[in-house]
């Protein structure tokens, strides 16, 4: 059998804001294409950096990242779109003083191709913001933000898609229509990653998940399994549901 | 009254092309340019020298066109200062701003006040201290309203040309702005810097075309200052706080805002020159400031922050 090439490989990943004060410390992690991984650990663990670092936000001192085998570590965050890569910040995701539409259409505008061919996907996937498509995106509730946020990375046509902690604010019910978005997203062909503080969704959507600890991973494996791992629900999931409820 | 109006209005044009182009830097290169006055003043002195250069090789160039006070020669100067100035703003930016971008805006401020002093004074040896002008033709003012209407008014074609021309500037502008990529994204980094950035604008790229236009409606503002008024080599320190004054008044960012902040304070300016005295001018500009920053703080189309 020859080896599928990674949607995403992360290899020994050392990045940080400041110059010997290092926040993703040595990390590694394989997404193979279709997949759902997710990025859950205890808060200041460098999940959000991880991802950021892998989208060109934060500088990288050493290690390296691949796009489908193609070497991204030093491509500036604005090409990263060009390469298939979309990402999705976790604050101000949208231009909150333009309409929906306005925000799809610079989106699509900046990469090029055929309008059209871009966006009617993208409202056939969203037919809410399609609807909506008139109002100020500073308007729009927290989940229809959330989606018009993801909406927007999708324009691209990316091959991976990295959303920065795509719950938060949101209420369960909200969570669910997100995720199950992102479902559909992967079902299209699209690769996922995503970092998660509400790791009881996040198991439950992924196919596998990442344990982040001090910027490396710890464990990696099928959420299955993490979901039956007793050190995991202890640390991460028992007592962080416990707490939050 | 309308004679103080209209005066106003000229002076007004000026202050709002080259507010514009400072509210542009100020919120896409993030920093307050002190030095934006003095490309208001290069431009001028720029398209100066150019249109003496082709009066010099042909006096055809400096023949009137029409009713103006100037011939063609100083169109063809003016396009080609709004390019050279335009440059001049990019080098500035290359050799100096974009180096210190990363150590903030106070960094920038500071540098700008020192680009500021270095380009006045090149210009004050290069060109001199006494005040020159484009063209030594007097214009007969044409007069709109007779002097019994409310004191009357009356126009020079030139005066009616700036005007017309700091309109169709803005216009097209804000068709830029509204309808093209460069423009789009232009408005997404000022924005949004981040997101613009993984929404795939190059931050690099909007900077160039903000320095590019700002530097060009400088010029254009240096010129129509040059033609209305005179040529002084510290017109640009005169006009910078005017221009801050319209930039803040009308909001920081904003297109519109700008023209009308540079329209009300060259009318404040007029109104105060008429009855205070012109000493005052600028004082009056100030007052108008605070009393509208006192209502609307963000200024008059600014974004919440």
């Amino acid at each position: 059998m020859t080896e599928v090439a990674p949607a995403l490989a992360i290899e020994s990943l050392e990045a940080g804001y400041e110059p010997g004060l290092s926040i993703v410390r040595g990390a590694s992690l394989k997404l193979l294409p279709g997949e759902i991984v997710a990025v859950i650990g205890p808060n200041g663990a460098g999940k959000s950096s991880l991802v950021r670092a892998v989208a060109g936000l934060v500088p990288i001192t050493s290690g390296r990242n691949l796009l489908f085998g193609k070497d991204i570590t030093k491509t500036p965050p604005y090409r990263m779109v060009f390469e298939g890569l979309a990402f999705v910040p976790q604050t101000e995701n949208v231009f909150v003083n333009l309409s929906v539409a306005e925000n799809l259409e610079l989106a699509a505008a900046i990469v090029k191709g055929n309008r059209r061919e871009r966006l009617d996907p993208v409202f056939a996937m969203f037919p809410d913001l399609h609807r909506q498509r008139a109002d100020v995106a500073g308007q729009l509730s927290g989940g229809q933000r959330q989606m018009l946020a993801v909406a927007r990375g999708l324009i691209a046509k990316p091959k991976l898609l990295i959303l920065d902690e795509p719950s938060a604010g949101l209420s369960p019910k909200l969570v669910e229509q997100v995720f199950s978005k992102l479902r559909e997203i992967r079902a299209s062909g699209v690769t996922v990653l995503l970092v998660e503080q509400n790791v009881k969704a996040a198991l439950a959507l992924a196919d596998r998940a990442a344990v982040l600890v001090e910027g490396k991973e710890r464990i990696v494996a099928p959420c299955s399994e993490l979901l039956n791992n007793d050190c995991v629900a202890e640390l991460y999931l028992g007592r962080y549901v416990k707490e939050r409820i | 009254m309308f004679q103080i109006i209209a005066d106003g209005l000229m002076i007004g044009s000026v202050i709002s092309l080259g507010a514009i182009g400072l509210s542009l830097t100020m919120s896409i290169v993030r920093f307050s340019n002190f030095s934006h006055g003095e490309l208001l003043a290069w431009g001028a002195y720029l398209a100066l020298v150019v249109s003496s250069g082709l009066t010099a090789m042909n006096d055809v160039w400096a023949t009137p066109v029409g009713p103006f006070s100037f011939g063609w020669g100083l169109v063809l100067a003016m396009v080609l200062s709004a390019a050279l100035t335009a440059l001049l703003a990019l080098l500035l930016d290359t050799i100096l701003f974009k180096r210190l971008r990363k150590q903030g805006a106070i960094t920038l401020v500071i540098a700008s006040f020192g680009a500021a002093l270095v380009l006045r004074n090149i210009l004050l040896f290069w060109q001199g201290g006494v005040p020159q002008y484009f063209s030594e033709n007097l214009q007969i003012a044409i007069p709109l309203l007779p002097r019994g209407v409310w004191g009357g008014l009356r126009f020079t074609p030139d005066q009616l040309l700036v005007l017309a021309l700091t309109l169709a500037a803005v216009t097209g502008l804000h068709l830029f702005l509204r309808y093209s990529v460069l423009g789009r994204s232009m408005r997404a980094t000022a924005i949004n810097p981040a997101l613009a950035q993984v929404s795939g604008i190059d931050p690099e790229k909007v900077l160039r075309a903000t320095w590019l236009i700002g530097g060009g409606l400088a010029a254009v503002a240096g010129v129509f200052a040059g033609i209305t008024v005179q040529l002084r080599p510290t017109m640009g320190e005169e006009l910078l706080l005017p221009l801050f004054a319209a930039v803040i008044l009308g909001g920081i960012g904003s297109l519109w805002g700008s023209l009308l902040g540079g329209l009300l304070i060259g009318l404040a300016e007029s109104v105060s020159v008429a009855t205070l005295g012109a000493e005052y001018r600028t004082a009056a500009a100030f007052i108008v400031l605070i009393s509208i920053s006192l209502v609307k703080p963000n200024g008059l189309f600014g974004e919440k922050s």
